[in-house]
């Protein structure tokens, strides 16, 4: 067995850096990085639509447990994708360290003697020049410094050498290292973010405690503690839509008309799609609305025992929308399916054919019976179970409109259309950070592509001819811009002597 | 007179001016008695269809009072004048005639999708795009396309003359020159990109709270990125020249896809295709 094959932990260690931090593997793993990126647009994903993930595991069940097993509807925080980004994180930072302490180095020394022979060059020519070196050597080299270039002169070997484009390189590091920058400021950031979401009906206000958010989640190093005190009132929200033939039907116009109270004041504004209300280091977007009928029902007493606005969900474009009400009363219980249409059309089944309330529809199926709230399960507030329900009776109402229900059980009054908007709450600090590492990133880019890097020699041969010679550190054309200075100054510094 | 009108038949009249040069310039390829007339008057028909498309993408903004790019159809269009005007500033410096088939074919088969499938009349946009941002993230990506389709029709052609002794191959720049003009556009492009990403983060944290989420438009645009970032890393390694040209010509495919594929086939907050 050969000697030279056997590794020391340390040399294997050495070698697998060597490997992990070479341009090669770097490039593997940004294929790869490509590779398994694409199931999460293509699968539906849990954060994002948490229902087509469920619909697509009921539509088939063992590939889908098998891929939500191996985090296929949450690829993005799953072990095999933060896999791979890891390892091409440390192999930029493995690359990236090195060359930055290499590229220091090579700004505190001069620029590298001329190489023996020209001819391996980018661009090199012979010139006729009839002056000893040293008639040239100050005079072109000053020029070359007052060019911005880093000179070195060589009264021995007779050459000069010249430098420029050292900021290319800098942009490239800076470039890299901003990418780092940014992936840490994102990471960092989600630590110490929440995002919730409420549901807010005209004419109520929300506080932002966690009881009163349909989600909330944060992240590891904050809690509940860190929502800022704010209540918001919605006050109206004003919607339009395209009323013309191209597109109709397509939203226009979302406004919603808030108070909004913190601790120290209340002020009066407008929160539109973009633009978010921020403060107390919260935002407040909106992100949704739909309707609220307000619903008066009344007891076979003559009492009213329910009068609010109800939430309906919407569930498609022209919302015809849906939801429950729900008055438990022991075995005389009463529960309503509605379904609200702002432009109802009835030539087929009941549906919604604009979104803006037209000609308002509310259908209601009545039921009677233990609605099962004492039971202590939770509920689903927007669905009514009817099992163990007896059916009462259905109706469409209109706006003031009354349904007396069959049985004398009492009455159900439609009295008006109002609306409710969804908004998600949401803090993001790594958000700044991210910016000003992206805009570092781009200026290192775009100084890392355009910044011509070359070094350009003067050289006396042993026979007393005269070369120069331009080597090209980019591909960026203009060379022979940095030649035809060299010329320039041989030729003032003759014609000075 | 109706602006939006004029703007269709613009477009009508341009892509009749691009077939033109399409033509021109095949019939230069497969062999003319005289192709620097032929290249020359392919040239021709370009500027003109390139001219009356700018009227054409200018009136389409006047009649809808808003920047011309809020749909599927208006990106194909303006997307389309962006490829020209990256064309013809390369051929004013170059003789790139030998790929010019491969820039003016796309570019026609583009303007004709625009106008049978993805047509829509003028119309406002949804609230979400009604920001100062939809002007600078959209016009960045179509710009990035500019140079991304040089970039692409270059690879092609780089490919093309490394592997094959045809007619065709011979008439073409040499393979140095492809790759570097490649390169050069697709760098171009890149940065353009990269702006055009980091723009979109910006524009999505003010609409929905939140720089990035996945959505899928915003996964392809990174998918794009990272492929094209491949690509100028492969191009630095040695011998890996023709595999770097096969990288810009994937980084173009999910571009493409993010366009067509990504609007289509996925329902995502940026569904505003208006299909
Ligand atoms: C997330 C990972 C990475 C990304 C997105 C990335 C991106 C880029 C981009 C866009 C460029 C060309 C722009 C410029 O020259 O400034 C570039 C160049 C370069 N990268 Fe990376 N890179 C990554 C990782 C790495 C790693 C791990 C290495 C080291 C092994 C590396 C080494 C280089 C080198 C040497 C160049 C210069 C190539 C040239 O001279 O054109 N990169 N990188």
């Amino acid at each position: 067995m050969s000697e030279t094959f056997e590794l020391t932990p340390k040399e294997l260690g050495r070698f697998l850096w060597r490997q992990l931090t070479s341009m090669r593997t770097a490039l593997l793993l940004l294929l790869l990085l490509v590779v398994v990126s694409i199931p999460g647009s293509v699968l539906p994903q849990q954060n994002i639509d948490a229902f087509g993930v469920n619909q697509w595991i009921e539509d088939s069940p063992t590939l889908g447990n098998i891929l939500l097993k191996l985090g296929f509807f949450n690829v993005f925080s799953s072990v095999w994708f933060s896999a791979v980004y890891l390892l091409l994180l440390i192999s930029l930072v493995g690359c990236i360290l090195p060359r930055s302490v290499k590229h220091y180095r090579a700004l505190k020394t001069q620029p590298p003697a001329a190489p023996a022979n020209f001819e391996r060059l980018t661009q090199f020519e012979n010139i006729e020049l009839n002056l000893p070196f040293a008639a040239y050597a100050d005079q072109v080299s000053e020029g070359l410094v007052k060019n911005k270039w880093r000179v070195r002169v060589n009264q021995e070997k007779n050459y000069i050498a010249a430098e420029k484009g050292y900021l290319r390189e800098v942009g490239n590091l800076a470039f890299h290292l901003a990418v780092v920058g940014i992936i840490l400021a994102v990471g960092v950031g989600v630590l110490f973010s929440y995002r919730g979401q409420m549901l807010v009906r005209e004419g109520t206000a929300v506080a932002s405690t966690p009881t009163q958010f349909s989600s909330l989640s944060f992240g590891t190093a904050v809690s509940v503690s860190d929502l800022p005190a704010i209540t918001v009132r919605l006050n109206k929200f004003k919607a339009e839509f395209e009323r013309g033939e191209v597109q109709r039907g397509a939203a226009r116009v979302f406004a919603a008309d808030v108070s909004v109270q913190t601790a120290t004041d209340t002020r009066d504004l407008i929160i539109e799609v973009n633009k978010p209300l921020r403060i107390d280091g919260s935002k407040w977007f909106l992100v949704g609305h739909g309707y609220a009928p307000r619903v008066e029902v009344t007891n076979a007493e003559g009492e009213i025992i329910f009068s609010d606005s109800v939430i309906m969900l919407p569930r498609d474009g022209n919302f015809s929308s849906e939801g429950a009400i729900k008055l438990p009363n022991g075995e005389n219980g009463l529960g309503f399916i509605t379904a609200f249409l702002p432009t109802a059309d009835f030539s087929g089944q009941p549906i919604s054919i604009f979104p803006s309330p037209d000609n308002p529809v509310l259908l209601l199926a009545a039921w009677q019976g233990d609605l099962g709230l004492d039971s202590g399960v939770p509920q689903n507030i927007f669905r009514l179970d009817v099992e163990g329900l007896e059916r009462v009776g259905l109706s469409s109402i209109r706006p003031g409109e009354t349904w007396e229900l069959p049985g004398k059980l009492g009455s159900v009054k439609f009295v008006g259309v109002e609306r409710f908007v969804t908004f998600d709450v949401a803090r993001s600090p790594g958000g700044p950070w991210a910016l000003g590492f992206s805009i570092l990133a781009l200026i290192g880019l775009i100084s890392g592509l355009y910044v011509r890097s070359r070094r350009i020699w003067l050289k006396q041969l042993p026979d007393g001819s005269y070369q120069i010679g331009a080597l090209s550190r980019s591909d960026q054309p203009g060379l022979e811009s940095d030649l035809k200075l060299l010329k320039q100054l041989c030729s003032a510094a003759e014609e000075k002597s | 007179m109706d602006l939006g009108i004029v703007s269709n038949w613009s477009i009508l009249i341009s892509s009749i001016f691009l077939t033109l040069a399409t033509y021109v310039s095949f019939i230069k390829l497969i062999g003319s008695k005289n192709p620097a007339k032929f290249a020359k008057l392919s040239i021709f028909f370009t500027y003109l269809a390139t001219f009356i498309l700018t009227v054409g993408v200018v009136t389409r903004g006047i009649a809808a009072a808003r920047a011309p790019w809020g749909n599927m159809y208006e990106y194909a269009i303006a997307g389309t004048l962006a490829v020209l005007v990256v064309y013809l500033i390369i051929a004013r410096k170059q003789d790139i005639s030998g790929i010019a088939v491969l820039v003016l074919m796309p570019a026609l088969l583009s303007l004709g999708l625009a106008q049978t499938v993805l047509y829509v009349a003028v119309s406002d946009l949804v609230p979400a795009l009604k920001s100062g941002w939809l002007v600078i993230h959209v016009a960045s990506a179509i710009i990035a396309g500019g140079g991304f389709s040089l970039g692409f029709a270059f690879a092609i052609g780089q490919l093309i003359a490394s592997k094959s002794n045809s007619n065709f191959a011979k008439k073409l720049p040499s393979e140095n020159d492809l790759e570097l003009l490649s390169y050069r556009t697709t760098a171009w492009g890149f940065a353009v990109w990269t702006f055009a990403v980091l723009a979109g983060a910006i524009w999505a944290e003010e609409a929905w709270g939140r720089f990035w989420g996945w959505d899928p438009k915003e996964t392809w645009a990174l998918i794009t990125w990272i492929a094209y970032a491949a690509y100028l890393h492969a191009r630095v390694t040695v011998g890996w020249r023709n595999k770097a040209a096969v990288l810009a010509i994937i980084g173009y495919v999910s571009y493409i896809f993010n366009f067509f594929g990504v609007n289509i086939l996925f329902d995502g907050l940026h569904s505003y295709g208006g299909l």
